[in-house]
């Protein structure tokens, strides 16, 4: 028998790897725990309704999924967001709001077989369910500063935009064109892009305005040059918006981590108003994300303003050392009749460091080894 | 530094091309031997060549920062990656094509179609509510209809020549094909200035 292999997309974390990792995710949740957000833990498997009523639109190939044994459909969860939607509107009927949670879970998704992604992956993040106010945006994106901070203290960034920058520029359109439309300028598919604006039936301002969008990020100076191509006042007072914000976080001293984009438009009818992303060094994904997602935990029978991002773990996991909170590994070497006092010495050891016993009958009495 | 991935034969030459008309130091590329990955002799560039398709791998996951490669790969790939400027070069486009008295549009019954770009083929397909079953072929498609093994084939067409060699016609031209630049996404946050200045470099001449 030669075929004991794990699923595509799967992946085995060993030692040094598995050590990593939960590290990481022990300073992070340290992290979030100190600013008052509380642990929820939630099933693996969902009834795929859930996350069909939470999606607008699923795409049905991406899930997991399985027949319970009264023929519901049920899926591996793909994001932790949406079984959160539904625990707060299930489980948190009476509770004062707003609420902190946080979690730390496998998500699946079903990718393109050997283009080197991962299916499970670990999802660590945070929401803040029941307040719409500036200063939730401003608490979240403080958080997300100190996470992107804890992976990585100096190469990141945290990408800012709003999805009603574009929303208003799209009011009168169909669906059909806007989403179309959303997805060439989210990818910077320019010359699509171009293609596609002259076909639709939009006045020449806004024409020019889609087209500059995919341009319009860069630093802060983004949000004064953006004023020359809006379409209409509420976009202006959007651009304030995001300055009141990102004037809060430089006087936090966050300022050299701060980048604009404005043609960020991922997921329309998930998100609806400030979106982030933070990119670390060396990854070539977007490794947090997150958004303000006012609408969606309305869609389980309750009207609640929430916004949260999350943190693609195993991406980080090739270029984040995460601090360890142990000194160094030790070896305890003893002759079989000084075992009780090795293991006296060890308990010693053991407060700042990793310390195994190892049985060596050749010694005469107790040898400590740094490893 | 910009990592950047060329796809490899007649694309990389008119690449090269482009990249000398706006003074980048190129000219290692032509003799570059055996060697892998060359540096740009005036600007801090380092250029490798690869297939198409790995040049899609090599920029989605970040390992180059740009990658030129046609727009037929793009189609027929998941992307996950900014496509910022049609460099006008191998220009061409994805038809339907078959012989004359084998319109796939008008036959009743079961249709079938051959091609080398199975998701192209398909979303077209789709987008014009026709149902049909797809055969992956991988070269000489135009053998597909002649031999009865398909009803069509969706293919590249250039000039033209081959099709009309072998008595095909084009039913439909599904859209337009040239060579793009695609960045990393994150590559576009992090290297921004240097990304734009290569960029504004090459839209002095394409």
């Amino acid at each position: 028998m030669t075929k004991f292999q794990i699923p595509e997309g799967t992946k085995d974390l060993i030692l040094d790897e598995a050590l990593s990792k939960k590290q990481l995710i022990v300073n992070l949740e340290k992290l979030l725990d100190r600013w008052g957000y509380r642990e929820v833990m939630t099933p693996t498997l969902e009834y795929f309704s859930t996350f069909l009523v939470g999606f607008d639109e699923v795409n049905e190939e991406d899930s997991y999924k399985f027949i319970d044994k009264n023929g519901r459909i049920l899926t591996l969860r793909q994001d932790m967001t949406i079984p959160i939607a539904r625990l707060v509107s299930t489980k948190f009927k009476d509770t004062n709001l707003p609420l902190r949670l946080r979690y730390c879970a496998q998500v699946f998704t079903v990718l393109e077989s050997l283009a080197g992604n991962q299916n499970e992956e670990t999802d660590l993040g945070v929401e803040l369910v029941g307040e719409d106010t500036n200063c939730a945006d401003l608490e979240i994106l403080t958080i997300a500063m100190e996470a992107l901070m804890v992976l990585d203290k100096k190469n990141f960034t945290l990408e800012i935009g709003n999805i009603d920058f574009f929303n208003e520029a799209c009011i009168g359109m169909s669906e059909e064109d806007k989403e179309k439309l959303a997805n060439l300028i989210d990818n910077k598919t320019l010359p699509e892009l171009s293609e596609f604006v002259k076909k639709l039936d939009i006045d020449e301002n806004k024409q020019k305005f889609f087209n500059q969008l995919p341009w319009l990020n860069g630093g802060l100076e983004i949000l004064e040059e953006a004023k020359k191509y809006v379409v209409s006042d509420k976009q202006i007072q959007i651009l304030d918006s995001i300055k009141e914000l990102t004037n809060a976080l430089i006087e936090l001293g966050y300022k050299k981590y701060i980048t604009i984009d404005l043609g960020k438009v991922p997921r329309l009818n998930y998100y609806t108003g400030i979106i982030f992303e933070g990119f670390v060094s060396g990854v070539g994904y977007g490794v947090l994300s997150g958004g303000r997602y006012d609408k969606l935990i309305a869609k389980f029978n309750r009207d609640l303003p929430s916004i949260g991002f999350s943190i693609k773990l195993d991406r980080l996991l090739t270029v984040v050392k995460p601090k360890l909170d142990y000194k160094e590994r030790k070896i305890v070497h003893y002759p079989k009749d000084k075992m009780i006092k090795a293991i006296t010495i060890s308990k010693e050891l053991r407060k700042d460091s990793i310390v195994s016993l190892n049985r060596k009958d050749s010694i005469e009495d107790i040898e400590i080894e740094v490893v | 530094m910009l990592n950047i991935a060329l796809t490899k034969g007649r694309l990389e030459k008119q690449t090269m091309e482009l990249l000398k008309q706006v003074d980048y130091g190129v000219e290692v590329l032509e003799n570059k031997g055996r060697q892998l990955v060359v540096q740009d002799s005036k600007k801090p560039c380092s250029y490798f060549l690869v297939k198409s398709n790995d040049c899609i791998t090599y920029v989605s996951r970040g390992v180059a920062d740009i990658g030129v490669v046609g727009k037929d790969v793009i189609l027929e790939s998941n992307n996950d990656f900014y496509e910022v400027m049609d460099l006008g070069l191998g220009k061409c486009k994805f038809v339907v094509a078959s012989l004359p008295e084998k319109n796939p549009y008008t036959k009743v019954g079961h249709v079938v179609i051959g091609t080398k770009y199975p998701k192209v083929a398909k979303t077209y397909f789709t987008s014009k509510g026709i149902d049909v079953e797809i055969v992956k072929i991988d070269g000489s498609v135009e053998l597909g209809p002649i031999l009865g093994l398909c009803d069509a084939i969706v293919d590249i067409m250039e000039t033209g020549n081959t099709l009309k060699e072998n008595g095909l016609i084009v039913f439909d031209e599904i859209v337009d094909i040239s060579a793009r630049l695609i960045v990393n996404k994150a590559s576009f946050k992090l290297k921004r200035d240097e990304i734009k200045a290569l960029l504004d470099d090459l839209n002095k001449v394409v």
